[in-house]
């Protein structure tokens, strides 16, 4: 999932970056907030950040990782703020990537069964949460993911790790 | 389960097709490119010595009313840190040069569920930090409030967020004036075991004068749930 254009791009404005990044960053968005409104506002956020800090002479070698790590930061920071609408109103469902290939039961079944892996990732602490959703959900390396969070690489390793198995924990309890 | 099955469930669970849509893409590069000319085009200029009399009114009477709602009680706290030196943790020079400037102390305490909250000090202006949030006002101005919450039994603090912290203006339905719809923006960080914040929120001075209350519990406690403060009519009292 490696964007075409080179990701290391020192002096690109951000204003240049949202073509190049739009549809990653906002799919990363979708995936932490499970909501399109919220996922707008923090798409949005980002980019307008990452503009305020290139407006104040701050350049940073890698823009791609950077625009994840601002909307990790704004995610954390402002999450009481997406939370209110969670509460208020139910997330929506992420419109699924999975082709229905089999019997309509089959694919019942399999979305049933997606929609239940997300609950419970949407359920995991953010140290374990974000790192699945920039890997399984971005396709991030786990050098990138390092990068980003600014965690050692065998911290995000032993997450992954960690986060696996309590999903499987709780697909194993699943009624 | 093997790995690699629960691997391609969580792929298949969390990928999705979606992408931006055009609204919301015009809407990004319409705000950018008003960001880059307002860049461009700010010159800094004083405010009126009038105004300025004005805002420093309002914002005594903030202080007065903040200082009444966490209990009257102010002391002159040495171990905690000033709204300066907690923005310079966060690496916000330019909000702690404010703080040092003109940065309002207030160092007002209470103490609660184990808990021991000061106030520190609060300061106004515009663009102090790099946050995204502008002012609702055309001021577009932003209040600074410098908090510290440490254990009363003296164990240190954890950098989660552990309290909800949100101003309430007496008078005004909470569900309409509270830590959301005034934008606020939180950065917290633990030093030497107390927990410092740095809340930022659109500038309600003007509205000081109607009384401003600043609720803080822990979040265990749900304070934001509508049967934590009882309401009557259009007052509103924290615990």
């Amino acid at each position: 999932m490696q964007p075409a254009q080179s990701a290391t791009q020192t002096d690109a404005n951000p204003a240049d970056l949202l073509a190049l990044y739009a549809d990653e960053i906002y799919r990363f968005c979708r995936s932490l907030t499970y909501c399109t409104a919220d996922a707008e506002d923090l798409f949005q956020d980002t980019f307008l950040s990452a503009l305020a800090q290139h407006q104040k002479g701050k350049r940073h070698p890698d823009l791609r990782k950077h625009l994840y790590a601002t909307a990790v930061f704004l995610w954390k920071s402002a999450k009481r703020k997406y939370a209110r609408r969670e509460r208020v109103a139910p997330s929506q469902p992420l419109t699924e990537g999975i082709a229905a290939h089999g019997s309509f039961e089959a694919d019942v079944e399999k979305r049933e069964t997606a929609q239940f892996v997300r609950e419970l990732v949407a359920a995991l602490p953010d140290k374990y949460r974000i790192p699945v959703t920039l890997f399984y959900a971005n396709g991030l390396s786990l050098a990138d993911i390092s990068d980003t969070l600014q965690i050692p690489a065998g911290t995000v390793k032993s997450r992954l790790f960690k986060a696996r198995g309590l999903l499987e924990k709780g697909l194993a309890n699943r009624v | 389960m093997s790995l690699d099955k629960t691997d391609a469930l969580l792929r298949e669970a969390l990928s999705t097709n979606e992408a931006p849509s055009e609204a919301l893409l015009g809407r990004v590069r319409t705000q950018l490119s008003r960001q880059t000319d307002d860049a461009a085009q700010t010159v800094p200029r004083p405010a009126a010595p009038r105004m300025r009399a004005q805002r420093r009114l309002r914002i005594a009477a903030l202080v007065a009313v903040l200082l009444l709602a966490l209990g009257m009680t102010a002391y002159a706290v040495t171990s905690i840190l000033s709204g300066s030196e907690i923005s310079k943790i966060f690496g916000e020079t330019t909000l702690s040069n404010a703080f040092s400037k003109t940065g309002i102390p207030v160092f007002a305490q209470k103490e609660a569920g184990g808990y021991r909250y000061t106030l520190t000090e609060l300061v106004t202006g515009t663009d102090l930090t790099a946050d995204i949030y502008k002012g609702d006002y055309p001021s577009n101005s932003r209040m600074y409030v410098a908090l510290a919450i440490e254990r009363i039994d003296g164990a240190p603090m954890t950098q989660d967020l552990t309290h909800d912290i949100s101003p309430l203006l007496q008078g005004y339905e909470p569900w309409n004036w509270n830590v959301y719809t005034l934008n606020t923006w939180m950065q917290i960080s633990v030093h030497d075991g107390v927990q410092y914040t740095i809340l930022s929120c659109d500038d309600f001075s003007a509205l000081a004068d109607t009384g401003v209350k600043l609720i803080i519990g822990p979040k265990q406690k749900k304070v934001f749930l509508p049967n934590a403060f009882p309401l009557t009519g259009r007052q509103a009292t924290s615990h």
